[in-house]
Order: structure tokens, then C-alpha cells, then sequence
């Protein structure tokens, strides 16, 4: 049973597919299509029942995953990234084989002259050819397809057996469609739902595709390491490409600097030092709050977030890719406001403590914000609500990092800086240990 | 006498809080109860009835 | 196909009429121990050495502050519980535990101020527990909001469970923040053998904290039966929403 909302979307639904097999949910708007072929991907977890693919459980057991191909209603594409970066990117997260397969892939929708343009200029229907060579590449043996048909044109209609023919000869695919001349089209059984029920039972055997293929092995899923690496590596290029965070974050926090400035100037005299401690932490905080709120909520309203979860690979780490993307992106705003501070107030900030307590409170304060970013990704007014998360578990951050500044410029005296570092450790620490454990818990509703 | 008057508005401020949020949630269910009797009912009329209830 | 569509409430009637008993006695329990605890606090106890009178606000400090501590240590085990087990119920226990323990952290920190102006002289002062509580304050509050801007159901009880869960860092952190820093409030003294209370004004205390303890259990049930009540109105005006686009 699934429950979405206040309602139940799915009730007694059961379904088993042998390899090669291929099944068709034909149904109405709002029958439970999507709804069901969520659940069987692992995006949304069932009140009651399972779905087990080769013996795992799906929303778990990331192993369980190796070997699916899944397209929902948005391909998960990233737009500064061309066709052939979103297909590579999606063969490290599935360790499904290298160039070659992605080149046969391209070649089989249809896309391979356009493969090295970024997919922003693409149309939607050259989107959802490559959403489907994005399902099909890890050469997956269970595939499921939302409305494959769905901003296809005709010709795309016409090509789909032979694309799955090609790229996933001997797969067991299940798609949903509401017209059933392309579920004959390739030759699927065809089960009606309605009103979340199955009005067909399933298991009836005029199998068009004989069940004797041999099962084929799955994929080896990448190692954890390899998996964060290509998803730090995808956010570092995309950021490259579209410089959306790092120059409006500077620019951020050069300007906090000056207005804090302006505001503090009729106490800059002895106070000086302090006011520029009180203006770094405030600002580097700010910034990082700003772009933490988009760490999860860009992938989030992409679509692409899907194209993760459903890869085999612990949601840990996605969190722990996130939150190094910010940690670097906080680091490297702090230095700078070390170099701007010092500047516009001619306070010597820029020592060996001070860059040190930037590094580390960095890291605590985006072990913070990338848990909390996740928990804000379907919120209204998501924005509103990031600051007034992450700000108060953040303040023992700031503390610490005013005190070792401070001591850092000789304003209080340097004996306690040991401590602050402690503390700043302890929070990133315990902080890391929570969202790697938590954010698979809120990464699937 | 001041600090009675302290020890006056620190106690009146936990009984008010306490039994204000306790009536509050009170009112709250059983309005909350009275609604659900009312679309219980809408559910279990017949369509007609429904119909000329519901807007 | 419609009749089927059964949600998991209309509760068996037995247990409706179980529930006016126990409520009744709980009422009972609470007027009882209230009226315990206002006489242990205002006649039992003797007057303090140095604060006289004022000091009778300790005992309704301390419990709120007490509460709260239990209201949000209920918080985590109602998230762990849900996101174990995937049950609703453990769920409306921690939204309502929170909202509790918002409360008595709120009546905590107004009575630390009235007191504070009484003995120190201003109504804030930035003093290591004060900070955490505040900072805690604004966890928990962040915490209803969070919830308040989630609109689906399972997303909302999902995450609000992984913040109940990373809020309750917070709890050890005011505890023993009176050790950490230096501080103006007193290290635990009725955990501490010989610890300064005299044995009526701890005995007022422990009254005073059962007492709070009977006004959370009685809040918590109503907060509880509200959460209930308004998770099947969701559910009839779906259904009623359902049958009504059917019938067009």
C-alpha cells in the first residue's frame, strides 16, 4: 500500500516480471502510475508491502539498485552540462561501463551529433531521448519508464522498441502509458490500473518475450569513494559552467563587510578589532547560509535529485558530496573576507589561527546547513525557513570562531584558543556523524 | 513588597501560560471534532443529500 | 471499489468510553497536585537567607525548565520510533511533545527574567545558560516551523523527525553548560549530595516537579487527540473531495 498525502494512491498491488518480460500500466490521469513506478524505483517508500529487486529491498538496500533503469516525468538532467557530461556522470554513479557505451548509447537516440551541447539548448523531446539513454546506459536489467512516450514526437514514438531493443535487449522493462497502441507498439502485456487498483492479474503468462533469456549479472555498483568523488566532481563543473554561487557569494560578503562597516564606524576607534571579528563571522555565516539553501533544493527542483537516489549508492553519499561542495565554497568566501577585512580596516587578520579557525568552521557550519538544506527541499518559502534552521545550531560556530580570532589579534588574550578549536572539531564532527546517519532517512518521503 | 510583585507576575505568567495553552487546545479539538461530524455526515448521506450540502 | 477506501481511523467506540474515566482522573490529579505544589511552595518552605520571598520562583523555574528537558527528550524518542517503525502515532507524539516543551522553555525563560530583574537588577543577562536555553528556544521553534511549511504529509513527519532528532544535542548542551563556562546560575544542588537545599525547600521542588509533570501528561494527551482529529479531517475531506469528482 501507498500512501500519498491523505490518501492511499495504491492499495493490493502485486506484480513480478521475469528478465525480458515487458509490461505496460495503462491508466488514466491520476490512476497511480507515477505513483507505483515511484515506489518500484525506491523514491517513495510504501506504507505496507515491499519491492524487492533481485532479492534486495528497494528503498535500502543500495545494491538493490545496480541495475535499474528508472525515468520519470522529468529526465534528470543537468542543463550546463552537455549530453555527453550528463551520460558519463550517470556511468560513474552506476559503474556502468565507459565511452564506448556511451557513445552506442548517443548513437541509439538519435543524439549523437548533438552530444556535446549543453542540455539547456536542448528541445524536450531531444531531453527525453536522452533521458532515455541516461535509463538505459548501465545496461540495467530491470527498467522502468514513466510515460516513455510522453513529449516524444512521432518518429520518437517509432524508434522506442528499437532503443530498447538495442540498449536493453534483455531487460524486464515496465512502463506506464495512457495509450495502449504504444504499449502493443512493443509488444507489452498490458495491465489496466485504476483508482490505485491492478484490474488484471498480472501474472498471467502470454509472455511475447520468451522467459528462458538468461538473467544477466548486474552491474558492480562504484565503490562509496568513487560515487562522492563523481558527484563532488558534477557540482564542481556545473558551478564551473554557471558560476551561480561563488561570484554572487563573494560579492555578498564584500558588501556585508562594507555595510557592517559603515554601520559600526562610529565605534571604530579602540573597538576596531573587534568590530572586524564581529563582521567576519556574521558574514561568512550569512554567505553560507545563502548557499546552503540551495544545496539540495537546485537538485531538488531539476529533477535530478531522482537521478541520484535512484543510483546504487548509500544517500549518505550525496550528503557528504554536498557538503563538501559548500565546505570548499565557504572556506574559500572566508579566506577572502579575511583579505577584504584586513583591507577596508587595516586589522592584520590574515595569520596562520585565523585561516585555520575559517578552514574549520567551515566544515562545521556545511555539516550543518547540508543536513538542514535536505530537510527543506518540499518546505513553502524555503528560503524564509533556512536561516531560522541553521542559524541557531550554528551560533556555538561563531562563538568559537570570534574567540579565536579575537585572541588571534590580541584583544583577549590567546590562551583559550585550544579550546575554541575543540569545540569548532566537536560540532563539525558530531554534525557529519548526524547527517551521514539522518539524511537517508529524509531522502525518501 | 517589590519582590513580591515579581514573585506575583512570575506565577501568574506559568498558570496563565499553562491554562491558557490547555484551553486553546481544547477549543481547538473539539471544533476540530465538530467539523469531522459534519463531513461524516455529508459522507453518509446520499448523493442527492450530499450534494445539496456540499459547495 | 469506493467502500474500500477505509482509512486507518473511525476508532472503536470502546475505547472513547474508556477515555472519560481516565481523563477525569487525570483533571483530578492535576487540581490535586497543583494545589500541593502552590501550598508546598508558598507556606511549607521556609523564606531564603539572602533572596526572602523571591526565591519561591525556583519553583516554577526549575520544573518548566525540567519539562522541557523531558518534553524534548520525548521529541527524539517519537522521531526515532517513526522513522524505526514508519507509524504516524509516534509521530503526533513528538510534534505535540514539542510544541510542549516550546512551551515550558518559553515559561522558563519568562520566569528566569522576572526573577534575573529581581536579583540581578536586568531582564537579560548573557549568561551561559541563558544563552543555550534561548539557542534551544529557537531550535524547537524552528522545528514547528518546519513543519508548519511541509505540506505533504509523509515529507513533513520525515523530516521534522531527523530535526527532533538533531534538536536533542541541545538538551546536554544547556545542562551542563553551568559546568562548561563560568555561570551565574548554581551547579546541579539536588543532584549533589550535601548540596545546599534545605530538605523542605527540596521537597517543595519535588512536589512543584510532579506536579508539572501531571499538567505535561494531561497537555500532551489533548495535544495528541487534536493531532488525531485533525489527521482524519484530512483524510474525510479527501475522501469527501474524491467522491465529489467521481459524482460529476
Amino acid at each position: 500500500m501507498v500512501r500519498l498525502g491523505q490518501r492511499n494512491v495504491l492499495r493490493g498491488v502485486s506484480l513480478a516480471l521475469a528478465p525480458g518480460g515487458r509490461l505496460a500500466v495503462v491508466g488514466p490521469n491520476g490512476a497511480g502510475k507515477t505513483t507505483l513506478l515511484r515506489a518500484l524505483a525506491g523514491l517513495i517508500r510504501p506504507r505496507r508491502g515491499r519491492v524487492s529487486l533481485r532479492g534486495g529491498r528497494v528503498p535500502d538496500d543500495p545494491a538493490a539498485r545496480a541495475g535499474l533503469g528508472f525515468l520519470g516525468h522529468r529526465p534528470p538532467l543537468y542543463p550546463h552540462l552537455s549530453a555527453r557530461e550528463n551520460l558519463a556522470f550517470a556511468a560513474r554513479l552506476h559503474g556502468a561501463a565507459g565511452p564506448p557505451r556511451i557513445d552506442a548509447a548517443l548513437e541509439t537516440v538519435g543524439l549523437a551529433a548533438d552530444a556535446n551541447r549543453l542540455v539547456r539548448d536542448y528541445s524536450r523531446g531531444m531531453q527525453q531521448r536522452l533521458g532515455l539513454a541516461l535509463a538505459l546506459l548501465p545496461e540495467p536489467d530491470v527498467v522502468l519508464l514513466d510515460e516513455p512516450d510522453a513529449s516524444l514526437d512521432a518518429a520518437g514514438v517509432n524508434d522506442l522498441p528499437m532503443m530498447l531493443d538495442a540498449l536493453a535487449p534483455r531487460a524486464a522493462v515496465l512502463f506506464s502509458t495512457h495509450d495502449e497502441r504504444v504499449a502493443q507498439a512493443l509488444d507489452a502485456r498490458i495491465v489496466r490500473i485504476e483508482a490505485g487498483r491492478l484490474t488484471e492479474d498480472p501474472r498471467e503468462p502470454p509472455a511475447p518475450h520468451p522467459p528462458t533469456i538468461p538473467r544477466q549479472p548486474p552491474p558492480s555498483p562504484p565503490s562509496f569513494a568513487r560515487a562522492v568523488a563523481a558527484m563532488i566532481a558534477k557540482d564542481a563543473r556545473v558551478e564551473w559552467r554557471a558560476r551561480e554561487q561563488v561570484p554572487t557569494l563573494l560579492m555578498f560578503t564584500l558588501l556585508a563587510a562594507v555595510v557592517f562597516d559603515m554601520a559600526f564606524i562610529a565605534a571604530l576607534g579602540s573597538e576596531v578589532a573587534a568590530v572586524a571579528v564581529g563582521v567576519l563571522w556574521i558574514s561568512v555565516l550569512l554567505a553560507a547560509t545563502l548557499a546552503g539553501t540551495r544545496l539540495f533544493t537546485t537538485e531538488f527542483e531539476r529533477g535530478t535529485l531522482d537521478g541520484l537516489l535512484v543510483a546504487p549508492v548509500d544517500p549518505s553519499g550525496i550528503y557528504l558530496a554536498k557538503f563538501t561542495l559548500l565546505a570548499i565554497e565557504t572556506a574559500f568566501v572566508g579566506v577572502a573576507q579575511l583579505v577584504f577585512l584586513g583591507l577596508l580596516l587595516n586589522v592584520s587578520l590574515f595569520q596562520a589561527s585565523t585561516i585555520g579557525a575559517v578552514l574549520l568552521a567551515a566544515a562545521a557550519i556545511s555539516a550543518i546547513l547540508a543536513l538542514q538544506s535536505s530537510l527543506v527541499v518540499n518546505a513553502r518559502a524555503r528560503e524564509m525557513l533556512m536561516p531560522l534552521l541553521a542559524i541557531p545550531p550554528a551560533v556555538p560556530v561563531l562563538l568559537a570562531g570570534v574567540g579565536i580570532t579575537l585572541g588571534a589579534l590580541e584583544v583577549t588574550p590567546a590562551g583559550q584558543q585550544g579550546a575554541w578549536f575543540g569545540l569548532l572539531a566537536v560540532v563539525a564532527v558530531v554534525f557529519l556523524a548526524l547527517g551521514t546517519v539522518l539524511y537517508p532517512q529524509a531522502a525518501r518521503a | 513588597m517589590n519582590e513580591l510583585l515579581y514573585l506575583f507576575i512570575g506565577f501568574s505568567a506559568v498558570w496563565l501560560g499553562i491554562f491558557g495553552y490547555l484551553v486553546y487546545v481544547t477549543g481547538r479539538v473539539r471544533s476540530v471534532r465538530d467539523e469531522l461530524h459534519d463531513l461524516r455526515g455529508q459522507l453518509d448521506a446520499p448523493q442527492a443529500g450530499r450534494e445539496a450540502s456540499s459547495h | 471499489m469506493r467502500q474500500a477506501q477505509t482509512t486507518e481511523l473511525p476508532r472503536p467506540r470502546r475505547l472513547a468510553a474508556l477515555r472519560e474515566p481516565a481523563n477525569a482522573a487525570l483533571y483530578a490529579a492535576l487540581l490535586l497536585s497543583m494545589g500541593l505544589a502552590l501550598f508546598m511552595a508558598f507556606i511549607f518552605a521556609p523564606a531564603e537567607r539572602v533572596q526572602a520571598e523571591v526565591y519561591r520562583l525556583l519553583f516554577v523555574h526549575v520544573p518548566s525548565a525540567w519539562l522541557a528537558f523531558a518534553a524534548f527528550g520525548v521529541v527524539a524518542i517519537g522521531s526515532v520510533m517513526f522513522l524505526i517503525r514508519g507509524k504516524s502515532r509516534w509521530d503526533r507524539l513528538a510534534h505535540a511533545s514539542a510544541e510542549i516543551g516550546v512551551l515550558f522553555t518559553t515559561l522558563c525563560l519568562v520566569t528566569g527574567s522576572v526573577w534575573g530583574r529581581s536579583v540581578w537588577g536586568v531582564w537579560w543577562q548573557w549568561d551561559p545558560r541563558l544563552t543555550t536555553t534561548l539557542i534551544m528556544w529557537f531550535i524547537y521553534v524552528s522545528y514547528l516551523a518546519l513543519r508548519a511549511y511541509i505540506d505533504d504529509p509523509n515529507a513533513r513527519q520525515r523530516m521534522a523527525s531527523v530535526l527532533g532528532i538533531v534538536g536533542v544535542v541541545s538538551v546536554p548542551i544547556v545542562w551542563f553548560s553551568v559546568e562548561w563556562w563560568r555561570s551565574l546560575h548554581p551547579t546541579p544542588s539536588v543532584t549533589n549530595p550535601g548540596g545546599g537545599m534545605p530538605p523542605e525547600m527540596l521537597s517543595a521542588l519535588l512536589v512543584s516537579v510532579a506536579a508539572f509533570t501531571v499538567f505535561y501528561v494531561v497537555l500532551l494527551r489533548q495535544r495528541m487527540q487534536l493531532e488525531l482529529a485533525v489527521a482524519e479531517l484530512g483524510s474525510l475531506r479527501e475522501r469527501l473531495h474524491e467522491r465529489n469528482e467521481e459524482s460529476l
